[in-house]
């Protein structure tokens, strides 16, 4: 199988703060989505995958090279969660200075975005909107035929009509077979409709990489009133992830393959984010996984 | 690099109307009194763009942007420095026209004493771009701020309080014939830039941004 992106041991340590040992691979023509609360580590990884932050420990590959230079990179395309094009530009100026650092920009594909996206051409980037400014970013990372789009937070400021175009054309991106993209984002719903996988952080570790599919087929959402679960014993206790307990009930998420606890508990398909939060919940306690 | 030079342009050629009015009131103001400092002003204010220009990036959190592109962190440090070495050829050349023009009208000008400021004046910009730049990729434009005022107001403040009390230059330096000035000038100038060069792109290339 050919990978897009594969990252080995990636390790990088703050006071405060370390990413600890990261591995997961984005096979090409798929679309790995990484979700985590905020402060887990998503853009310190992105950050560290493109050399933006120096990293301490670990190996990442693009394209099969562990090179990540200038030859690489014209094959990313990369959006930040904020725009990092300045105040003073005009997007016809931005597309001069992308055609001098991309090999191939294709200013044609850029202004149709602009004009999809509604940006006007010769107005200074500091009378945009977020949202404004976020699909600037959005249609210079689509301009210059990449490979392979890493996204952190692309939809982030954006309406729910404009979130549901661009995933449509992250949606036509993918309709390349080598084309692949990492999207981080808190917004599960936009995972559970584009994502092949799901990488899941908390707090600096990878608790997850998946099928997107086969996370949602493996782990099932188990609710039932307190006496069953009182009626557990340590050994299927231990086994559930996240679990929440109130007055009137418990959920929890379990491994169906580790089988499913005795009783009348109900045991049902969850939503993305469900499981997630399930996942980050058994995380922060500690839960076995 | 070229696109990181023509961003550079883009951002100052959108105020490119108040720098006209600007260096044309200080040239009709200069041609009623001293040349010299008019010729100062155009090519401190031209030499520096490149620190302005760097401080901007900063605000905009713009090298984060531009490593993720297809740029050596090399690259980046290149074209800052040869926006330095463009928007200073371009004030020499500006101003030598202008010195030439000048002395056709207006008599008692020396047009080699023009030159010479002209030369002067852009090395000292020069010079203190050598000092501010590794500074400003070290510390960032924030942090940097105070210490680039510094740089340009120490040299300043020395030959004030060298003049207050009286220091004189050595002799020997006071004759020197111009050609050997001029050969200490480039050395310190082509010596200074590689040091500065070289300490700024060592800095850049292992910082976290």
């Amino acid at each position: 199988m050919e990978y897009a992106l594969e990252v080995q041991g990636l390790e990088k340590h703050y006071s405060g703060f370390s990413l600890q040992k990261v591995d997961l691979a984005l096979p090409a023509g798929c679309v790995l989505g990484l979700v985590g609360k905020n402060g887990a580590g998503k853009s310190t990884l992105l950050n560290l995958i493109l050399d933006v932050v120096k990293k301490d420990a670990g190996t990442v590959r693009l394209f099969g090279s562990e090179v990540c230079g200038p030859l690489q990179k014209q094959d990313i395309g990369v959006v930040f969660d904020e725009s990092y094009f300045h105040d003073f530009l005009q997007p016809r100026q931005i597309s001069h200075i992308m055609q001098n650092i991309y090999q191939n920009w294709d200013q044609d594909q850029f202004f149709h975005y602009l004009q999809q996206f509604a940006l006007p051409l010769d107005k200074k980037v500091k009378a945009f909107s977020r949202g404004m400014k976020m699909k600037l970013s959005i249609a210079a990372a689509l301009s210059h035929r990449a490979r392979l789009l890493l996204l952190d937070e692309p939809t982030g400021g954006l309406d729910p009509v404009v979130r549901d175009e661009i995933l449509d054309i992250f949606a036509d991106f993918m309709l390349e077979e080598d084309h692949s993209i990492l999207i981080s984002s808190h917004i599960t719903s936009d995972l559970e409709r584009i994502a092949d996988y799901i990488a899941l952080i908390d707090d600096g570790r990878l608790l997850l990489c998946q099928e997107k599919d086969q996370l949602l087929e493996r782990y099932m959402l188990l609710k039932g009133s307190p006496e069953q679960l009182a009626a557990m014993d340590s050994t299927q206790r231990s086994a559930l992830i996240g679990l929440q307990q109130g007055t009137f009930g418990f959920e929890a998420v379990c491994d169906i393959q580790n089988g499913l606890p005795a009783g009348d508990v109900v045991c049902e398909p969850g939503r993305l984010e469900e499981v997630l939060l399930h996942f980050i919940r058994g995380s922060e306690r500690g839960d076995r996984q | 690099m070229k696109g990181l030079i023509l961003k550079d342009i883009y951002i100052f050629g959108s105020n490119i109307k108040l720098y006209i009015i600007y260096f044309a009131f200080f040239g009709v103001f200069s041609f009623f009194s001293d040349a010299s400092f008019f010729y100062g002003i155009v090519m401190m204010m031209l030499t520096l763009l490149s620190i302005t220009a760097a401080s901007y990036d900063d605000m905009a959190h713009w090298p984060r942007f531009a490593v993720s592109m297809p740029l050596s962190r090399g690259q980046i440090v290149t074209a800052r420095y040869l926006f330095m070495f463009i928007m200073t050829g371009s004030a020499a050349v500006l101003l030598s026209i202008f010195n030439v023009v000048f002395s056709f009208f207006k008599t008692g000008i020396s047009l080699i004493e023009g030159f010479a400021v002209i030369g002067a004046t852009g090395s000292v910009g020069l010079l203190a771009g050598f000092v501010i730049l590794p500074i400003l990729y070290k510390m960032g434009a924030e942090r940097a701020r105070i210490l680039m005022i510094l740089v340009m107001m120490v040299p300043y403040a020395a030959l004030m309080l060298a003049n207050a009390l009286g220091v004189k230059l050595p002799a020997w330096l006071m004759h020197m014939p111009p050609a050997v000035y001029v050969a200490l000038v480039l050395a310190l100038l082509v010596g200074g830039g590689l040091i500065s060069f070289g300490v700024s792109r060592n800095i850049f290339e292992k910082k976290d941004l």
